[in-house]
């Protein structure tokens, strides 16, 4: 459990593209109250600046390299490392003046305790540092050793992953609901006690680490190889042998290369046969649910004519009439089991075709053929063609797995034979010259070394697996609140049934090795074809308007399950793009869930002014609320730029349509 | 790795099913508990094939899907559902529950007719050694299993070491020995064996017993 910042108030003084609305004050100053701050611009007044500005605030000139962006996280180093010098000088770059004179003050609260920062803004360099008003040492080490403790976070470089994938939502986001890697360690640094979580990733990097080294080990082995096989060539007679040996030289360097290839597609087959088969055996149990209900509502019909009937008659009559199958002779009969419907529905005894209308025991036919067994039947031909898709999805998901690991294995085994025979190849050569003798002790040496480093590698996985088992029961005991506190949040937002539930994920730890089950959230849905839930593995499985909100409920839900008050920060930078006017509405009813004013929450939303729902609702929001919500309207504190002088009657109108009267200023 | 997953000839796969489920009425029968529940029947036929290895068996099914109410094999129940067609199985107090709101399933007690079993189970005592070594194991089983009340066998599975495990949560799938090996059920009644004064020489029938009396200890509260 951890503590989330909780962003307090944020001033700039000398900044030229933020010179404030008070012409007494060096710049503006942002107070930040329990529930919404919403940020409104236009395009190059400051937004994502404003939003940078608050992230570097924290984060000071240190950051993950390459965090930002696309890409997975995979098993890069999550170390923060000084910023290059572009990146340190991107507020100087952003004004005249290289921002010489501007600094950023931010206070912000871990728990009972408050940290005031204060920076300048064209080196990022800390000023001044003070805890609760005590001051302490003005220096990074000092700062991010502070900051580290009162988030009870394992590292600095945890604290980065927190506010990019958490705290922060960036315009180039990566969902963090569906990037299974960047899960892992999200997982590990939320739940885990600091020092287990510093133990993981320490384990993590030098599995990483050796297995480097060991690859660049082989490398160096195959080229020494290579050389030794050509000098000892060109030193040997016999040239039947040496094109031999070349040609099974070169033959076994593309295998190699291939098997490599071969390898890195081997997990993601073994992922999509584990989805094929979750589907199946889901839909299996639809399946049977579904055939229960449609049974059930044939029973019901059956049970008026069969009064004195044994329960297994009634039974296989009624299974007979749902599925066509006899359960006596195993026999697909639809005639046998048209046969028994039409006397169903002609009012006649099923078994002897007897005229029922005369006895006492009629049921009239509407209540064989009523609305319930019509739509159980649909059901059930729904849930059989969804069952007929997961099965042959199975097979050709198996069938996939299976023919790749048997290419493999074939690879592999031709690889050693040809390993074998070249080494038989290059014994039959007269060895004459001490050099390469030389060469071949050498060569033995460093596959010597490899072996070596190959044996302290599968000890360090193996190490790390134990670890990994030991130490995830914190995730597993999490699991309850967080999908209790996503399906708060994401509820009313989707037409659809939608869950986070935890499911293990499987993934090597560098190049090789056996595969090791991390806890990770797969995301259920169900769907205008899918009746019940069903596992949406990637983004590109749910429309573009639902995804970046169901992402945004997930960090929620992380937020509300991790955060030892249960309060956090979220900054979302422009949420808008994707959305149309109905997900707009719904996705504003989300942010005010979660900046609702009865908890600690800070929510801050930048937004251009842009026609739909979503300003408007979270503006109205804040009119209710007028206490705890706050509009930051960067055409009163922002420099203008030319395109904004030139609109002001236009963008002067459209703040007027969407904050109410012309003087009523929105802040 | 025998499966119910649709990979293989489904007819022989439909027949091995059918004739696990003989073997299991039929041991259930001499334990004294017929007619077995559907639910409970589905929760001993997960439980062959989780404690397996303990005989040095193939589990039948090496995986299953994570439900709230317990193990359920939709493929062992439609073939249930033919030997009760075919007449091998007698079906009593049949009925319909309802699951969650619009989930219904099938309610029943079943329990073997002799007059048509008998056969069957005359051929799969002299047909292989396997045949016979898989009828001693689940015959030991099902006396172990016995050995509980209907209602600790019911709840069971929520101290099983595998169904129980929360790694794996519901809606997911329990993969014991299909595609992994990460069966804790087994490996705690092995290690039962192992701390026993009588060690290596502790029988696999001995290893049974002490595993369904640590879910006894535990539905009852020991930890």
């Amino acid at each position: 459990m951890v503590h989330f910042p909780i962003l307090r108030q944020v001033q700039v003084d000398d900044f030229g593209l933020f010179p404030g609305s008070d012409e007494h004050a060096p710049g503006p100053r942002i107070d930040f109250h329990p529930g919404l701050t919403l940020v409104v611009g236009a395009n190059g007044l400051g937004k994502t600046t404003l939003v940078t500005l608050i992230y570097r605030l924290l984060t000071g000139p240190h950051d993950i390299p390459s965090l930002a962006g696309q890409e997975e996280l995979g098993s890069r180093r999550l170390g923060a490392l000084p910023l290059p010098p572009t990146e340190r000088s991107f507020f100087a770059h952003r004004v005249a003046d290289g921002a010489e004179n501007a600094v950023g003050r931010l206070s912000v609260s871990f728990g009972s305790h408050t940290l005031f920062i204060e920076r300048k803004l064209n080196t990022l360099e800390l000023v001044c540092l003070t805890l609760d008003d005590r001051e302490l040492p003005a220096d990074e080490d000092s700062y991010q050793n502070t900051l580290v403790d009162l988030a009870s976070l394992g590292s600095f470089g945890d604290f980065v992953l927190m506010l990019r994938f958490i705290v922060f939502y960036f315009e180039d986001r990566r969902a963090l609901v569906w990037d299974r890697t960047a899960q892992r360690q999200i997982l590990r640094m939320l739940f885990l006690p600091p020092e287990s979580a510093r133990t993981w990733t320490e384990k993590e990097r030098g599995i990483l680490e050796t297995d480097s080294r060991m690859r660049n080990l082989r490398a160096a082995l195959t080229r020494e190889q290579r050389s030794f096989t050509q000098a000892e060539r060109r030193a040997k007679s016999g040239e039947t042998l040496r094109d031999q040996l070349g040609a099974l030289e070169q033959q076994q360097t593309i295998d190699v290369e291939r098997l490599g290839d071969l390898s890195n597609i081997t997990l993601e087959l073994d992922s999509l046969r584990q989805n094929a088969r979750l589907d199946f055996l889901s839909a299996e149990q639809d399946r049977e649910a579904r055939l229960r209900t449609f049974e059930r509502a044939k029973l019901l019909a059956l049970e008026a004519r069969f009064p004195s009937q044994a329960d297994t008659a009634k039974y296989i009559l009624a299974h007979l009439m749902s599925e066509n199958e006899c359960l006596a002779c195993g026999a697909t009969s639809p005639e046998a089991a048209a046969g028994f419907l039409s006397r169903l529905n002609a009012r006649h005894c099923v078994v002897c075709n007897s005229d029922l209308d005369t006895t006492q025991n009629i049921v009239p036919p509407a209540s064989v053929a009523d609305r319930r067994v019509a739509e159980a039947e649909r059901a059930l031909e729904n849930v059989d063609r969804q069952l007929a898709g997961a099965r042959s999805a199975l097979q050709q998901a198996e069938t996939a797995y299976s023919d790749h690991t048997r290419q493999c294995a074939e690879l592999d085994s031709r690889i050693a034979d040809r390993a074998l025979r070249i080494n038989q190849i290059v014994d039959q050569l007269p060895q004459s010259e001490r050099e390469i003798r030389q060469q071949r002790d050498e060569l033995s040496m460093l596959r010597t070394r490899v072996d070596a480093l190959n044996e302290e590698l599968t000890d360090m996985r193996a190490a790390f697996r134990s670890f990994i088992d030991e130490n995830t029961m914190n995730v597993v005991n999490a699991s309850e609140r967080v999908e209790r506190a996503f399906a708060e949040y994401a509820q009313g937002f989707l037409e659809e049934e939608v869950s986070v539930t935890r499911a293990s994920h499987t993934a090597r730890v560098g190049q090789g090795g056996q595969l090791i089950e991390f806890p990770s959230y797969a995301l259920d849905m169900t769907g205008s074809d899918f009746p019940d839930k069903v596992r949406r593995t990637g983004p590109s499985d749910v429309s573009e308007s639902q995804r970046e909100f169901i992402d945004l409920a997930f960090r929620m839900a992380l937020i509300k399950a991790a955060s030892q008050s249960g309060f956090g920060s979220l900054v979302v930078d422009a949420p808008e793009s994707s959305l149309d006017v109905v997900f707009a509405r719904r996705a504003a009813e989300i942010l005010i869930r979660f900046g609702s004013t009865e908890g600690d929450n800070r929510l801050v939303v930048t937004s251009n002014l842009v026609e739909g729902s979503l300003i408007p609702t979270l503006a109205a929001a804040g009119a209710e609320d007028q206490d705890t919500t706050r509009v930051v309207d960067l055409f009163e504190i922002a420099t203008p730029t030319r395109a904004i002088r030139h609109a002001e009657q236009d963008y002067a109108a459209a703040r007027r349509r969407m904050f109410g009267a012309p003087d009523n200023d929105p802040r | 790795m025998p499966s119910s997953t649709p990979t293989g000839d489904p007819h022989t796969a439909s027949v091995r099913r059918r004739v696990r489920i003989v073997a299991l009425l039929d041991a259930a029968h001499h334990a004294g508990m017929t007619p077995m529940p559907i639910l409970r029947f589905h929760a001993v036929a997960y439980l062959a094939n989780v404690l397996a290895p303990v005989w040095e068996l193939d589990a039948h099914d090496g995986k299953l899907l994570k439900r709230r109410g317990g193990p359920f094999y939709p493929a062992l129940q439609m073939d249930l559902d033919r030997l009760t067609g075919m007449g091998l199985v007698h079906l009593t107090r049949l009925c319909h529950e309802e699951e969650a709101p619009g989930r219904w399933r099938l309610e029943g007690s079943y329990d073997l007719n002799y007059r048509f079993a008998a056969p069957v189970l005359a051929c799969l005592r002299t047909i292989s050694e396997d045949e016979r070594l898989t009828q001693a194991y689940i015959g030991e089983l099902l006396l172990a299993l016995s050995s509980l009340s209907d209602d600790d066998l019911d709840t069971a599975m929520q101290e099983d070491a595998t169904y129980s495990d929360p790694q794996v949560t519901e809606g997911n799938v329990i993969d014991f020995a299909e595609w992994s090996d990460r069966n804790w059920t087994a490996t705690a009644a092995e290690h039962f064996g192992d701390i026993l004064p009588s060690g290596d020489r502790t029988t696999p029938g001995e290893k049974l017993h002490l595993y369904v009396a640590h879910l006894h200890r535990r539905l009852h509260g020991a930890r």
